[in-house]
């Protein structure tokens, strides 16, 4: 601290040394060329320096410049940028808008290009984009702008945010998400706790060379999120938005047999069995005592016949048989925003405040959000600029768990598993009318058995009741998220600039959980736990950027940089259990402690850096980067990594034997190359060999619990990329093609010990990942005259990954690691389809491939070359079904279209090929668990010796009938989906401008709006390993209505 | 100008000022200690013990591992599912019907194969680590040490022996010197490359040479701080286990002696007392769980023990063998640990005679009912519970009808008296035999006489009707029926076949391979010297 404060005075000395020099006064009035009106807040800059100013509401500015001041910049976001000598002191500017936006200014890596002089490659969604979208996590909005990212969308509870996976995984065992930054300083928190309209842009780097400079952090690529600042000249500006909408669900439920094909299905399994031996008279008689549930109006030995058959007269008499019904509500989403903006030469400042209410469409499931941001920045000396942002988020977040997804309380899990014959509420087995509490309220039916009401246990999950459980259950999140930035910077000289930035997020997190004492775990004194921790994370870096542009066309950049993270976290867990009152959720009421745990953690980086940009004649354009990081995760000898990277460009069009070639408005080559790390194993001890605490009976004890490994380092990930941006035809066409190979080596593995070793797995760096793909842009910006506009765009994105050195092969569930094969290759048993002749399952026989190294296997083969098969499938073995889950092809495409104040564009995304292991539909295939539902294509299965079908026979109990983790259940994930929808009115009558309004905008958005999927049910997007349980929360489809106004 | 270049050198030096301290990367865990702390003295070793103590009986901590498998609190009451000998009366709420159904062991990919061959095998890692460092660093072998030493070679005898008996062939129905075993692993170090499978014969040479040494220590260590610590009487009770699975009869007679002494049988009300903790005075050795470190669901009393509050006992009631409980004689109190009057009140029990009306013992509904309150008001349970005839009060809790922790037991002196007949029988010792069996029969029932079984037959068919009873729900009924090389037969226990399948029948051990375990994939997958022609074949 003593060196930070002695830095500081030092830089204030050096800066207050600098001597202004003699200034002359420039004014002028900046207009539209297009509509000659006035454009407030454009940059007036001194080239070569940093001075300048932006012209006020009525475009007018006013500027001292140096007397050898040669020359004025005008620009501005969406105008090109133009450059004029500076002849007289009264400059009057005409600006053109720029549709290619090749001087947008982008946020990069700690600092800003324009897009003609980057070197990387990077996606940008500006807040136009983010304006359309009703999204409570911006990221969601990332899916279909940028290519190169799939998007993951395992949870639509409210306030969830998706996951992005940038240019493939690129780990075995490693984070896949990026590294988040906002506003300078890496973020750790929620992304949904910022406020979509206070971000101004989102920077997708995907590249090494653009993310290099993060170095250690940055193998899973790198979002730069900067959030509005306020707009300088003119009036104060308020704009306010209200939005209202409703949620249901994006993916529908699987279908299910109804409870007559049910009973019919279920006779049959019960037949089947070796108990009953075939025997239909029996299996007519027992099938009621084994199901325990008669929805019918028929006694209970006579719902099936002897024929397999239900009852002709059988009616379902039963009321509350659908489970899904009970589990969803109707969703809604409301949300409102204020934000005041405004500045002037000196100064600006943006201050917004918003909320969000959202209900989801399952029971209990809820979120609120309330934010509020201050963002002001100061120059106050010409060599002096400084400021900060302080935002507030506050969330709560309730709704069911789905405790881990397997779990009994998990009521997605519950409901879609649940025979159709089995109500919610208890039912009178006579009438099939609710019985009704002493209140008038219907009852839910645990499933144990009333014997006073003659109701028998049902056997699928007896005595529990996830519906009632997620209704009478607590479960509240409450989390206040502190984010606080500040800067300094010191134009030390006109070339030179010091910037210091110093960032704090806390996040205190605070989660009660109370469990009732009727129905559930929490039965039958009832429990109740809370989790409270703070993350408190500190980035603090300092910058020193050199800035030059030499009259003999040489351009140079210089970055220097260091930067240090400390990241603290403290966590807090207690339960206890035996409740007094019903309806306290506090631990008073409870009286029997059952556990009272806490821990601290600390992670640490250091980091030095620099980068060098250099262009000549804005036409040659190079950079290069390095960074040298430390982290805390690893041991003293090995915990330092290096890492680089090169990039160049080439604006062709800019070359002079380009000039005549009339067709082409744009074309640049570019490429680069570079190394970055990763260090996120999940477990910042994890080079650390330990052993946890584990006391017994009060008395303190510890168990081995980690090997360890000081040899463990960084994870190094090198990739390169080339790349050509075009715009041809005057226009009509923009786009890039880029093609990319990522080669992630070194990487941090948990190799599997044999478990006879005691502890099941060590971390190692072994093992080489590549990822490669090729990525299409184009925007046809088809009308772009009169009243009328459209633009359509396409993105396409191919993805491939390998692994390319693994010392062993590893099986981890459904798939298996090893060299020359991807990491999401499916590895399962192999389904051969049913004998005709008895209903069995079939499986292709498995066996090793002689003199294989990896142990590759294949299937054997009979002397007369067919294939072995059997019906066990464990002697069968698991195969590579040389199928992956990873998409061939993912992309979108979006149309936009204006006509007068109407704006209207609509995404359509896509993923084609890839497999789906669909266990989802695997467990609605049971060939007879009792009690549990059934899909109806279980109809068509095998029945007499001579059907033809690839359905097994029914047969209770039998475990070779269906496995699930077999190539009977791969489907294709080809999917297409109608992402969003958004159509806006915005008025542009002198009658609202009377009132005062500057601007008035009704809109409607959609969000997942549709979905195709190869089968009902089906969520594509759940996960990169392309296994849906199809018992998590799906997305939400939300379609909301709003209205935005400014003054 | 040169004062240009001055602020600049200025500034960039400055930049480098601002470089962090040293020690800055240097950061520690606050839930762990590091693994060489932990072994650097002997009260730290002490802790090793301890987590191995409480592993013994809590949900499992380690990475990869479930947490739901919580040692022998989950590990007794699955071997007596799939020995038959706990038997479940309903399809309930599934937990352990795969056990019952022979699915799971005969499985290689499943939860419970993998997790008690992991969890033995963590013990042997940490027996391993104690035994090595003491060895390697010299250190002094005082009273303490030795306690340690003798903690730790006891329990890599304990595990091996649970792993061999359970993973490879019984060694009095095989051939030990080549049937397969087990990895015999003896350092916990790089590269962790485990090995092939030991013979039988190789894992039970060492089991004796760690249970002796064992056994050598604690004689001349500091005594155990309570039954969950191996005392020298627990080890020698290990050695009976071990000296009777292998045939070696006179050890374990006289290791079983050994082990009981100082124990006192227990008394009728005490026998009745429910089993739900380790102070009574017969255990030897068992695990103390309080509220602080409860199983929760997970726990043995959820399996085991009818008036816990789950849904595992209140869909499903555990009943014994109803050929076995009618041997029982009148005079015997333990007869009254199970209810053959039972109503049967589960219209989803599956030998399909559950409710009134179906239930064959009563054709009057108020005695029906009668007999459910009275369960209810002597038992604690709750009214959501069922009850079945036949239906296990052996275990109590020590609050009925709720969640609340108790006990595990892990081995009693009767178990000892049995183990002492057993191998006296073996031996023709028909005297020997009569005589360690009075002692345990006179204390069970007033009209027990030892000498009526005056054969080896009599005298083992007397023995197995007393393991099967005293020791009904411990965890010994799988591995009793292997070294007696006894069908599995179900058909005349009560149980259903409708729910018990592929369990309701399975041929001798000898000959039927599925009595042994499948060896984990997991191991075979990441065991370089395993493959699948290792893995045990039906």
């Amino acid at each position: 601290m003593k060196k930070l404060t002695l830095f500081f005075i030092c830089i204030l000395i050096a800066g207050m040394q600098i001597v202004s020099a003699q200034t002359t006064s420039i004014s002028g009035t900046v207009t539209s060329k297009e509509d000659g009106s006035t454009i407030p807040g454009v940059s007036v800059m001194v080239k070569g320096t940093t001075l300048g100013t932006v012209t006020n509401i009525d475009g007018v500015y006013s500027l001292d410049v140096p007397s050898d001041a040669s020359t004025l910049v005008f620009s501005f976001v969406g105008m090109k940028t133009i450059e004029a000598p500076i002849s007289g002191s009264v400059i009057d500017m005409e600006m053109e808008s720029d549709i290619l936006g090749l001087d947008e200014v982008m946020v990069v890596a700690y600092g800003t290009a324009t897009k003609s002089s980057f070197t990387g490659s990077a996606g940008v969604i500006g807040a136009d984009e983010l304006e359309k979208r009703a999204v409570t996590s911006a990221i969601s909005a990332i899916e279909g702008t940028t290519t190169g990212v799939q998007v993951i969308n395992s949870n639509g509870a409210p306030g969830a945010s998706p996951d992005i996976i940038i240019r493939g995984v690129g780990t075995l065992n490693g984070t896949v998400d990026p590294l988040y930054i906002v506003d300078g300083v890496q973020y750790e928190g929620s992304l949904t706790n910022i406020n979509p309209d206070d971000i101004e842009s989102m920077t997708i780097l995907k590249d090494a060379a653009s993310t290099a400079l993060y170095g250690s952090r940055a193998a899973a690529g790198v979002v730069i999120i900067t959030t509005k600042s306020g707009q300088r000249g003119g009036d104060l500006r308020v704009n306010v938005t209200a939005s209202a909408g409703i949620i249901d669900m994006a993916v529908p439920f699987y279908d299910y047999a109804d409870p007559g094909q049910y009973y019919e299905l279920m006779w049959e399994a019960y037949r089947n069995t070796s108990a009953v031996g075939g025997d239909p008279v029996e299996a007519s008689n027992g099938i009621y005592s084994q199901l325990g549930y008669n929805p019918f109006n028929v006694p209970n030995d006579q719902i099936v016949g002897t024929d397999g058959k239900l009852n002709p007269s059988a009616q379902v008499m039963f009321k509350g048989l659908d489970w899904y019904d009970a589990l969803t509500q109707n969703g809604y989403r409301q949300n409102y925003n204020v934000s005041v903006s405004g500045g002037q030469e000196k100064y600006d400042v943006y201050f917004s405040t918003s909320y969000l209410d959202e209900q989801g469409y399952i029971i209990t499931s809820a979120y609120d959000r309330f934010n509020s941001r201050l963002n002001a920045n100061f120059r106050p000396k010409e060599w002096l600029s400084l400021g900060g942002n302080l935002s507030l988020a506050l969330t709560n977040t309730t709704g069911p768990d789905s405790g881990g997804t397997s779990s009994i309380v998990n009521p997605f899990g519950f409901a879609k598993n649940m025979g159709s014959v089995y109500p919610v509420y208890i039912v009178d087995p006579a009438t099939g009318d609710y019985i009704l509490d002493a209140a008038g309220q219907k009852q839910y039916d645990f499933g144990g058995g009333y014997s006073e009401y003659g109701i028998s246990p049902r056997p699928n999950n007896p005595g529990r009741h996830a519906i009632a459980e997620a209704n009478w259950n607590l479960l509240e999140t409450k989390v206040n998220n502190i984010d606080a930035r500040y800067y300094a910077g010191f134009n030390i000289l006109p070339e030179l600039k010091l910037t210091l930035n110093y960032g704090l997020s806390v996040n205190d997190y605070f989660n009660k959980e109370y469990e009732n004492e009727k129905v559930g775990d929490g039965a039958p004194q009832g429990r109740y736990r809370e989790t409270r921790f703070r993350r408190t994370v500190q980035n603090f870096n300092q910058i020193l950027t050199y800035n030059k542009r030499f009259d003999s066309g040489h351009n140079l950049d210089v970055t220097l940089g260091h930067e240090n993270l400390d990241r603290h976290y403290t966590e807090v867990f207690g339960m206890k259990n035996t409740q007094t009152a019903v309806g306290i959720t506090e631990f008073d009421n409870f009286a029997t402690t059952s556990s009272l745990d806490g821990y601290s953690s600390t992670y640490r980086t250091e980091g030095y850096f620099a980068r060098v940009n250099y262009n000549y004649a804005d036409k040659y354009y190079a950079s290069a980067s390095a960074r040298r990081d430390g982290s805390s995760v690893f041991a003293k000898e090995v915990r330092w990594g290096n890492f680089f990277s090169v990039g160049a460009s080439w604006r062709i069009d800019q070359e002079a034997f380009m000039q005549n070639v009339s067709f082409v408005d744009n074309l640049k080559l570019r490429a680069s190359f570079g190394q970055v790390g990763q260090d996120q194993l999940g477990d910042f001890y994890i080079s650390q060999p330990r052993y946890s605490l584990f006391p017994n009976a009060g008395d303190p004890g510890i168990y081995w619990s980690d090997l360890g490994n000081n040899q463990l380092t960084w994870e190094t990930s090198e990739s390169w990329d080339v790349a050509l941006d075009f715009a041809l035809f005057d226009n009509l066409i923009d786009g890039s093609i880029e093609y990319y190979q990522k080669i992630s080596s070194d990487l941090l593995y948990n190799v599997p010990l044999p478990i006879s070793m005691g502890l099941s797995e060590g971390p190692a760096n072994v093992g080489t990942l590549v990822n490669s793909g090729l990525e299409l842009g184009l925007t046809g910006h088809i009308f772009q005259t009169g009243d009328f506009k459209w633009d359509l765009t396409l993105n396409l994105s191919t993805l491939k990954n390998e692994i390319t050195e693994l010392p062993e092969p590893f099986v981890d569930g459904s798939k298996r690691w090893a060299e020359g094969r991807s990491r999401y290759d499916f590895f399962v048993y192999d389904y051969a389809g049913v004998d005709s002749e008895n209903g069995d399952a079939l499986y292709y026989v498995y066996e090793e491939i002689e003199g294989s190294e990896t142990g590759e296997v294949q299937r054997a083969t009979n002397e007369d070359g067919s294939f072995v098969t059997t019906n066990d499938y464990q002697d069968a073995g698991k195969g590579y079904a040389e199928k992956s889950a990873v998409p061939d092809l993912l992309g979108s495409v979006v149309n936009s279209f204006g006509y007068k104040g109407f704006d209207l564009s609509f995404m359509f995304t896509y993923g084609i090929g890839g497999y789906i292991l669909d266990y989802g539909y695997a467990d609605m295939m049971h060939p007879g668990s009792y009690g549990a539902s059934l899909h109806p294509d279980q109809l068509n299965g095998w029945r007499n010796p001579g059907d033809q079908t690839d359905i097994p026979r029914m047969e209770s109990g039998d475990p070779n009938l269906n496995v699930a983790m077999s190539t009977r259940y791969l489907t294709d994930a080809t999917y297409f989906a109608l992402k969003n929808l958004s159509l806006s009115y915005t008025f542009n009558m002198p009658a609202i401008k009377e009132f005062g309004v500057d601007h008035l905008k009704v809109f409607v958005n959609g969000e997942n709006l549709f979905i195709n999927t190869k089968r009902k049910g089906l969520n594509p997007q759940y996960n990169l390993a392309g296994t849906p349980g199809g018992d998590d929360y799906n997305p939400s489809r939300v379609i909301s209505l709003g209205v935005n106004v400014s003054f | 100008m040169i004062r240009k270049i001055n602020i600049v050198l200025l500034t960039l030096s400055m930049l480098l000022a601002v470089s962090c301290a040293e020690d800055y990367l240097d950061t520690a865990p606050t839930n762990a200690i590091s693994a060489e702390d932990a072994l650097s003295s002997p009260e730290n070793m002490m802790l090793v013990l301890n987590g191995l103590h409480r592993m013994m009986y809590a949900q499992n901590p380690l990475t990869g591992a479930t947490w739901s498998r919580t040692g022998q609190s989950h590990f007794l009451p699955m071997f007596d599912a799939i020995g038959g000998s706990v038997i479940h009366s309903a399809r309930g709420n599934g937990w352990m019907r795969a056990d019952c159904q022979w699915l799971n062991h005969t499985d290689a990919n499943t939860t419970t194969n993998r997790n008690i061959w992991y969890q033995r095998y963590h013990f042997i890692a940490s027996a391993n680590s104690i035994i090595n460092k003491v060895e390697e660093d010299g250190l002094t072998k005082d009273e303490q040490m030795n306690n340690i030493l003798g903690q730790a070679h006891a329990y890599r005898a304990w595990a091996y022996h649970q792993l061999v008996t359970t993973y490879a062939k019984g060694y009095l129905i095989g051939n030990p010197a080549s049937d397969p075993g087990v990895p015999l692993v003896f350092k916990t170090e790089a590269p962790y490359e485990s090995g092939p499978r030991a013979t039988v014969q190789e894992i039970y040479n060492q089991i004796e040479t760690d249970i002796n040494g064992a056994i050598e220590y604690l004689k001349v260590g500091s005594s155990a701080k309570n039954k969950s610590h191996i005392s020298l009487n627990a080890a020698y009770g290990i050695k009976a286990r071990i000296a009777l699975s292998k045939g070696d009869w006179a050890a374990a007679a006289e290791a079983a002696a050994m082990a009981r002494d100082g124990y006192d049988l227990l008394d009728e009300s005490d026998w009745l007392s429910g089993f739900n903790t380790y102070d009574l005075s017969e255990v030897i050795w068992g695990g103390r769980v309080i509220d602080e470190e409860t199983n929760y669901y997970a726990s043995y009393f959820y399996y085991i023990c009818s008036t816990f509050n789950g849904s595992q006992n209140r869909g499903n009631p555990k009943i014994i063998d109803s050929t076995l409980y009618n041997m029982i004689p009148a005079t015997d109190y333990r007869a009254k640990a199970w209810l053959p009057w039972a109503p049967n009140t589960n219209p989803s029990a599956s030998n399909g005679q559950g409710g009134f009306g179906n239930d064959p013992n009563y054709d009057d509904e108020d005695e029906f009912w009668a007999a459910y309150d009275l369960i209810v008001d002597t038992y604690g349970i709750t009214t959501r519970h069922n009850t079945h005839p036949y239906q296990t009060f052996k275990f109590l809790q020590k609050n009925p009808g709720t969640i609340d922790p108790d006990d595990v037991i892990y081995m009693r002196a009767s178990e000892m008296y049995l183990i002492e007949a057993e191998a006296k029988a073996m031996l023709n010792d028909v005297s020997g035999a009569q005589a360690a069996l009075d002692v345990l029969g006179k204390a069970r029932d007033t009209a027990f006489d030892a000498t009526m079984y005056g054969s080896q037959e009599a005298l083992m068919e007397q023995i197995k009707f007393q393991r099967k009873v005293e020791l009904w729900g411990e965890g010994f009924s799988f591995h009793d029926k292997i070294r007696w090389n006894d069908v599995h037969d179900m058909s005349t226990s009560g149980a259903a076949e409708v729910l018990y399948q592929d369990g309701f029948s399975q041929g001798r051990p000898s000959e039927n391979p599925r009595w042994v375990f499948k060896i984990p994939q997991r191991e075979i997958d990441a065991n370089p010297y395993l493959s699948e022609a290792d893995q045990n074949k039906y």
